[in-house]
């Protein structure tokens, strides 16, 4: 082996390449930043990514890892990719799979407008343009999501389908209709569940939308920050449930693991990576329960969660965890998997049940505090 | 002119130099577990999306999480070459020195001590394989097959169609979380290159190899005997990517040199020093 | 199961603290050491043995905590084994250490709450798991050699010069350096197989694996070059070690729980 020392010249060599390095990023932020309008060139949420090629050309990155490309409805049809991965914006026609996508509609302005099918049947619904629209025959009841009804979703015409579940993919290519996978792998963060809006307003053209709902979410954590700081107790909070002898928790890195530690108070699963609704272990569930104050359940009413001793009924492993003996319990009421266009307040009702000293008055509109009992039926007393 | 590049290769194959990367490569690669860990969107997409417009996406708008895999790739870099210089060096000084001696018993001596340059020269290898992998991988992202349709490989006459999903489900009680969930994940699918048909059977970390592509299973459903209701589907990573052989050419090559290495090591250096 | 598993690792922690007291006795203690050390490491291995009923034919998450100690404890007759020499002492002492702490630190972080994933049903990802574990296991023997030759460990009357317990240093780098090659390699296989490329970039330790390596290549290219003195490499190969083995442990550690 050669022992001369180092030269001068390998300390140019290195910055040459720290260079060529920085200059290939300077291209591309150039030729991202083609755009030439005020929203940014790049713009990640999350798993998902928006790519502003030129103003004819927007690439989106949905949450299966695929590449969409958007442009304006007049466009002609790029030569570079597949029909089916083309959306033509601003999408006038959207039929939508998850509850989420459909309220981040609402949010945009454009649910009453854009949206012709969906994959829940009307009497489950508490949103009521979709109610209305249902009854009108704007918008159809495609199936279920495990059985959609093809026939129906050809008729309903739709320029882009939202959808959680893949396994519609191949059947929506061989009708060219676009198809965007709009859940992760990994659970959404606080920040991508506030700004998962920005990825959708390109489709539809409605960015000054986005970006004031996105300012009303962050103007009410602010608000959470600041009733919330300097607050000495901190409550310990765990967001999950057991089914039969399998648990399911929301992870630390899921948009209400950050809340709640954002809102100082303490989350028991804070250090759980992984996807939303994390499957763990028995044993953990069970020694994070034993000092937690509040524990928030998947289950709605309608699941059973009507009382902590039903509860425990459900789940004998649960009965001796902290929450349910001497804590609290609370249970989403079925419309809260709707509401997420009013992510403002359900963030803030999260933080008045984590600190109901900072929210003095503060009526309860999503979840449901579980009685120690079963309530006594109202016609005996 | 001709001194000054002497001066360059020379510099470029120092010891000191060596040493100064690996630790250099040591610190990068601890900072990157921290701009890592819990970052894992930033970076998933390098698996599929290729290195030069991850970098120019990515990378440059999240500086602060991603300088050191900038750093990791300009260090890796001047490993490379390093190694390269300071190897070729010495495999010259010892294939010179070949013909001093003769007979079976030499020849296995300059093999031993060929070992650590076949290491070198197979990291090189290994590493040249991976920028080849980043830069010219081909991958289509997100492709799901169900039951009966097909995908067209592009650029070939090639169409994998999904026959059957043949899950294994456990039955056993020892895994209590597994119970009635797929333990063996089996896709069999139709592989047609226009002029035969052939099948094959995929499965989770068996991919198959077809028209230059591979086909890995990312995903399926339904996962379970129990529970929600899904449509029976396989998602896939379809990849054409040159860089396999290489490293996978460089990770032999490394073995090899590996394994005379410690055999030199065991035979004539601990013997000496017993 | 877990409780029973969390009992007897309990257990084993218990008597890897016994064999260290022993080890710390004066007086020749070989015997009592070894035996206490014998049951310390039969606790260990049904520890690890329970986790792998829990999960196979698929890998058990975050096993290397558990077994790591057992890697060390089944490696210290040959680490610190022979003429019983005040340096082989030392040796066994600062092991028997760093097992207690491994142990300790395990037991008060765990981090065995996730389940295992399917594709982690193949030989490879045994395989990049031992092999991995037993190349940390022969670096962490290597770094006790390399502090037991600086003049803090070295015994006065021990008439063994530090270039020996460095050339044994040495000798362990250089098998840690194998297999935890092997295990990288084994681990890029596994991945290309399930995930069609050799590095996946959602697992952050895969960054501290290739640290680790990098490390130890230079440790060993120091060594065949004696490019610096051997007080000089003995603190890399001792304090870097021991920075490196604590780095390459974090993934398989949690929060804090109490461990009892």
């Amino acid at each position: 082996m050669n022992r001369s020392t180092s030269h001068p010249v390998l300390g140019t060599l290195f910055l040459l390449l720290a260079l060529a390095v920085l200059a290939a990023c300077d291209r591309g932020d150039r030729a991202a930043g083609t755009a030439g309008d005020s929203e940014p060139a790049f713009l990640q949420v999350g798993e998902f990514a928006i790519n502003r090629i030129s103003p004819d050309r927007t690439e989106v990155r949905d949450g299966a890892g695929r590449t969409l490309v958007l442009i304006p409805r007049e466009a002609p049809m790029p030569a570079d990719c597949a029909p089916s991965q083309v959306i033509r914006v601003p999408v006038q026609r959207v039929a939508a799979y998850g509850y989420f996508d459909i309220a981040v509609l609402r949010a945009l302005g454009v649910l009453e407008q854009t949206l012709v099918g969906v994959t829940v049947p009307a009497k489950r619904w508490h949103i009521p343009e979709i109610k209305r629209g249902m009854e009108a025959g704007r918008i159809a009841f495609l199936g279920d999501a495990a059985s959609i009804d093809y026939e129906r979703l050809k008729q309903s015409e739709p320029e882009l389908v939202l959808t959680w579940d893949p396994s519609v993919i191949p059947l929506l290519d061989d009708l060219h209709i676009p198809a965007v996978v709009t859940t992760t792998p990994t659970a959404m963060c606080l920040n991508a569940r506030m700004r998962f809006v920005q990825f959708l307003a390109p489709f539809f053209q409605k960015e000054r939308e986005a970006d004031a709902y996105f300012a009303r979410i962050d103007a009410a954590l602010r608000d959470i920050r600041a009733r919330t700081a300097g607050l000495a107790h901190q409550p310990r909070v765990m967001w999950g449930d057991i089914y039969e002898k399998r648990v399911m928790v929301e992870p630390g890195n899921a948009w209400v693991g950050e809340l709640v530690g954002l809102a100082q108070s303490d989350y028991q699963f804070k250090d759980v990576f992984g996807t939303s609704c994390i499957e763990i272990t028995v044993e953990r569930f069970l020694y994070s329960g034993q000092d937690a104050d509040i524990f928030f359940t998947y289950r709605t009413r309608e699941m059973g969660a009507t009382s902590k001793e039903a509860l425990a009924k459900l789940n004998p492993l649960i009965k001796d965890i902290a929450p349910l003996k001497r804590g609290k319990v609370y249970a989403p009421l079925p419309h809260y998997t709707q509401g997420a266009d009013r992510l403002d307040e359900i963030l803030t009702e999260i933080s008045a049940i984590l600190h109901p000293e900072a929210y003095p008055d503060y009526q309860l509109h999503y979840f449901v505090e579980l009685p120690d009992t079963e309530p006594v039926p109202k016609e005996r007393s | 002119m001709h001194r000054s590049l002497l001066v360059l290769w020379r510099s470029l194959g120092s010891i000191n130099l060596t040493v100064g990367l690996c630790l250099l490569l040591t610190a990068d690669l601890v900072w990157g577990y921290f701009s890592l860990d819990r970052r894992m969107p930033l970076f998933t997409p390098l698996n599929d999306m290729g290195l030069i417009p991850w970098m120019q996406t990515y990378g440059s708008h999240n500086l602060a999480a991603t300088g050191w895999f900038f750093l990791l790739l300009a260090l890796l870099t001047l490993l490379a070459v390093n190694t390269f210089v300071c190897t070729t060096n010495r495999v010259v000084q010892l294939l010179a020195a070949r013909s001093d001696g003769r007979g079976t018993g030499h020849r296995r001596r300059l093999a031993l001590k060929l070992a650590p340059h076949i290491m070198h020269y197979g990291l090189i290898v290994i590493l040249a394989g991976y920028l080849a992998s980043y830069l010219c991988t081909q991958v289509l992202t997100g492709r799901t097959l169900v039951p009966g349709s097909h995908l067209s490989l592009p650029g070939t006459s090639g169409q994998v169609t999904l026959l059957a999903f043949e899950p294994e489900h456990y039955r056993g009680t020892r895994l209590a979380f597994w119970r009635n969930e797929v333990i063996t994940a089996r896709a069999r699918l139709l592989l047609d290159d226009g002029t035969s048909k052939q099948e094959a059977m995929l499965s989770c970390t068996r991919p198959v190899r077809f028209q230059g592509y591979s086909l890995h299973l990312r995903d399926f459903a339904p996962k379970s005997l129990d529970g929600m209701k899904m449509k029976t589907r396989i998602d896939l990573y379809v990849r054409k990517d040159p860089g396999v052989a290489l490293y996978l050419a460089g990770i032999v090559l490394f073995t090899l040199g590996l394994a005379l290495y410690l055999y030199e090591w065991i035979m004539y250096r601990e013997a000496t020093t017993e | 199961m877990a409780i029973t598993t969390h009992s007897l690792f309990q257990l084993a922690g218990a008597l890897y603290g016994l064999a260290l007291l022993a080890a710390l006795m004066p007086g020749r203690r070989g015997p009592l050491t070894g035996f206490l050390l014998a049951l310390a490491l039969a606790a260990n291995l049904a520890v690890v043995a329970l986790r792998y009923h829990q999960a196979w034919p698929m890998l058990p998450m975050h096993l290397g905590a558990m077994a790591l100690p057992l890697c060390l404890g089944l490696l210290l007759p040959w680490a610190a084994g022979g003429s019983g020499t005040s340096l082989e002492q030392a040796v066994r002492r600062i092991l028997l250490v760093l097992i207690v702490l491994l142990v300790g630190t395990a037991l008060c972080f765990p981090r065995d709450f996730y389940l295992p994933f399917l594709k982690s049903k193949t030989l490879l990802a045994h395989g990049f798991l031992w092999f991995g574990l037993i190349g940390k296991a022969c670096f962490a023997v290597s770094a006790a050699w390399a502090l037991a030759s600086l003049p803090l460990f070295r015994h006065a009357a021990d008439r063994q010069p530090p270039a020996a317990a460095m050339h044994r240093c040495q000798r362990w780098a250089a098998l840690g350096f194998a297999l935890w090659t092997v295990s990288m390699f084994t681990g890029e296989l596994w991945s290309y197989l399930g995930w069609g490329t050799p590095v996946v970039w959602e697992d952050p330790a895969l960054t501290l694996t290739m640290a680790a390596w990098f490390f130890y290549a230079c440790q060993l290219h120091l060594h065949l070059t004696r490019a610096w003195s051997l007080r000089a490499r003995a603190l890399y190969a001792s304090l870097g070690g021991l920075v490196l083995l604590a780095l390459t442990c974090l993934p398989d550690f949690g929060p804090f729980r109490t461990p009892f």
